[in-house]
This record gives C-alpha cells, sequence and structure tokens, in this order.
C-alpha cells in the first residue's frame, strides 16, 4: 500500500494514519502480514462508517459482493478530529497518492525524485510527489524556480510581455491538468514605469497528472520499468535594465512503474455477494 | 436574529451542496466511530488522532 511508504512523514508531521475498507478482519489480518503494513487498517464490514459519512457506492450492484464499498478517498483531519482536507476522486480506478497529500496539505516533497536545470537566468527543481507510479494514479509535478539576484520573469496574464509557461509533452501515458501558479507581485518598474504582475527569488509552480491505465501506460515504459513525462517552461526574464532573450528549458521526470497489485486473499476469505 | 442565523445556516448547507463532493464539508467534524484493525484492536475516532490529527484513508478493498 502507498500509504505506508509515506507512513513515517505522517508520523512525524504529528498525524496518525488509519485505512477503512468493508473487508473483514481476516481478509485485512491476510493483507496486512503479506504487505507488512504497520499502521490500523479498519474493519467497517456492514459499511456502517462508510454509509454515515456518505461515502456508500451506490452504483455497485446491491448483489454483488463489491456492494458495500466506499467511493476511495482520503480525509485529513486536526487534533480535535475537524476535516481540514480532503481528496476524493470520481473514477474509482483514479486516487490521489498520499504522497500528494503530504505536498498539498503540507509542502512536504517526500520523495528524492528531484532533477535540476540551470538557465540563464535562473535555475530550477522539477521534482514530483511520487518516484514510483501505478496506473490510474495523481501525481502532482512540482517545479521550484530560483531566480538569480535582481532578475525577474512575468506572470501569467501579463500583456506585452512573454508570461512563464509551462507545457506539457502529448503522452498518451499520462494526461497533464493545468499548471497552477501562485500568486505574482506587482512589480513596479522604473526603467518603463509600469507596473506589471511578475515573480522574484523563489516560486513554485505544481500541476497534476493522471497516470493512464496500464493498456496504455505499458507501452511508454521503458525495458527497465521506468516512466518518463516530459515538458518544457518557456520564460523571459528581466532586470531593471534589460531584458533577456527568451528561454526554453526541457523538463523531465522519471517515475519507477509498478504493476496493479491482482493478488488475492485465500478463497475461503473472500468476500460472497449477499445472501450467497 | 432568527432569521439570520436560519439565512447562515442555509448559506451554509448551500455551499456544502454546491462543493458536489464526497464526505462532510471541510471545517465539520469527523463523525465518532469504533471499528477494529486487523489484529482485531478496536479504535476510535479519538484514540486515533495524533498531537496534530490523523490521515484517514478510505480505500475499496483489501481483495480486489
Amino acid at each position: 500500500m502507498e500509504l505506508e511508504r509515506h507512513e513515517q512523514d505522517f508520523r512525524t508531521l504529528g498525524l496518525k494514519v488509519a485505512a477503512v475498507s468493508y473487508d473483514s478482519v481476516a481478509v485485512l489480518q491476510n493483507f496486512s502480514e503479506r504487505k507488512a503494513i504497520h499502521f490500523p487498517l479498519l474493519s467497517d464490514q456492514d459499511s456502517k462508517i462508510i454509509r454515515e459519512l456518505g461515502l456508500l457506492n451506490e452504483s455497485v450492484g446491491k448483489d454483488t459482493p463489491f456492494y458495500g464499498i466506499p467511493h476511495p478517498g482520503v480525509f485529513v483531519v486536526d487534533a480535535k478530529g475537524v476535516i481540514r482536507g480532503k481528496y476524493f476522486e470520481d473514477d474509482f480506478r483514479e486516487r490521489d497518492t498520499s504522497a500528494g497529500i503530504l505536498l498539498r496539505q503540507f509542502g512536504l516533497i517526500p520523495s528524492d525524485a528531484k532533477s535540476e536545470v540551470t538557465g540563464r537566468q535562473l535555475s530550477l527543481t522539477a521534482s514530483a510527489g511520487n518516484a514510483t507510479v501505478l496506473p490510474g494514479e495523481h501525481v502532482v509535478l512540482v517545479l521550484d524556480i530560483d531566480l538569480y539576484p535582481g532578475m525577474h520573469v512575468y506572470a501569467p496574464g501579463v500583456e506585452g510581455y512573454i508570461p512563464v509557461d509551462w507545457k506539457m509533452k502529448e503522452s498518451s501515458a499520462e494526461a497533464a491538468g493545468q499548471a497552477e501558479y501562485p500568486k505574482s507581485e506587482k512589480l513596479y518598474l522604473k526603467a518603463i514605469d509600469e507596473t506589471v504582475p511578475a515573480y522574484r527569488n523563489h516560486f513554485r509552480i505544481t500541476r497534476d497528472i493522471t497516470i493512464a491505465q496500464e493498456d496504455k501506460l505499458k507501452p511508454a515504459v521503458d525495458s527497465a520499468g521506468r516512466l518518463t513525462v516530459e515538458g518544457s517552461l518557456r520564460y523571459q526574464a528581466c532586470d531593471d535594465r534589460v531584458c533577456y532573450i527568451p528561454q526554453t528549458l526541457p523538463l523531465k521526470w522519471t517515475f519507477q512503474y509498478q504493476p496493479l497489485d491482482r493478488e488475492r486473499v485465500p478463497v475461503a476469505l473472500q468476500r460472497k455477494a449477499p445472501g450467497k | 436574529m432568527r432569521a439570520v442565523r436560519t439565512f447562515a445556516l442555509f448559506a451554509l448547507f448551500s455551499c456544502s451542496l454546491l462543493a458536489a463532493e464526497y464526505g462532510p464539508a471541510i471545517g465539520s467534524r469527523m463523525p465518532a466511530f469504533d471499528l477494529k484493525d486487523q489484529a482485531g484492536k478496536a479504535h476510535t475516532l479519538q484514540s486515533l488522532l495524533g498531537p496534530k490529527g490523523a490521515v484517514i484513508l478510505f480505500f475499496r478493498s483489501a481483495d480486489w
């Protein structure tokens, strides 16, 4: 389970981790032994809390063994039990990763999957919430940009200048969401007597990508089991006197591909359809 | 005063509807529960809260 890898990160933040499903205690015991899970897997066999929270997946047939499953997702609650964050998806095959939650809710980058690019007026670090990817998973890509002293780049929405523009290369292995740019500052430029939306020093841009399902993903995985996604960052940097030639920096993120786990518990423990 | 309060409640309620998401709205209290873990040990919401709270995942199943 992906959460297991980041349990320690959450614990360091003072958060305990637990996971709830409609499985019996016996199924959860078998699973946690096979997967070496060290946090509580809670059995809500009658889907009582799942219903109470409004998470019951009503699209599942009542006479199937799958009836009772929740819409999968995550709640982040504070020390008083108040919900502070929610991460849910419509499609049960797509999910937010716990690494993505660490990043979005707490600004932490848990994985070491980073690459650095040095440009003429700035340097940047491309990183991601996860080092490994599963089919259907949501991954947060991050660009941390450090402008050299005295430099600024233009923010999206600027008129008459070239704004920072992060593009992703088309790929069948993932669908890229919109880049999320931070709030810019209104910078007054004496030389041209204009106020423009710009970034200076450090700023971070993030974007979600959704990893494709297995059939589309597999052809893009190399022989070492790696998936690489690519993009580019275009910008024009200026200081208080001149604007430099627009630049386009190549960006790259490499992940380890992890096939979906299809191993099941012994037949005797498997859930039966109601009344069977 | 009562009218104001009713309106505030209504506004709150319609906001959560507009969000059209699963589960209670952000800012509301997680309902209490009492569930057994893989070792048969009981956990409540209270017992699961660390000094900063908890991350509670709902997943479809450990077996398919």
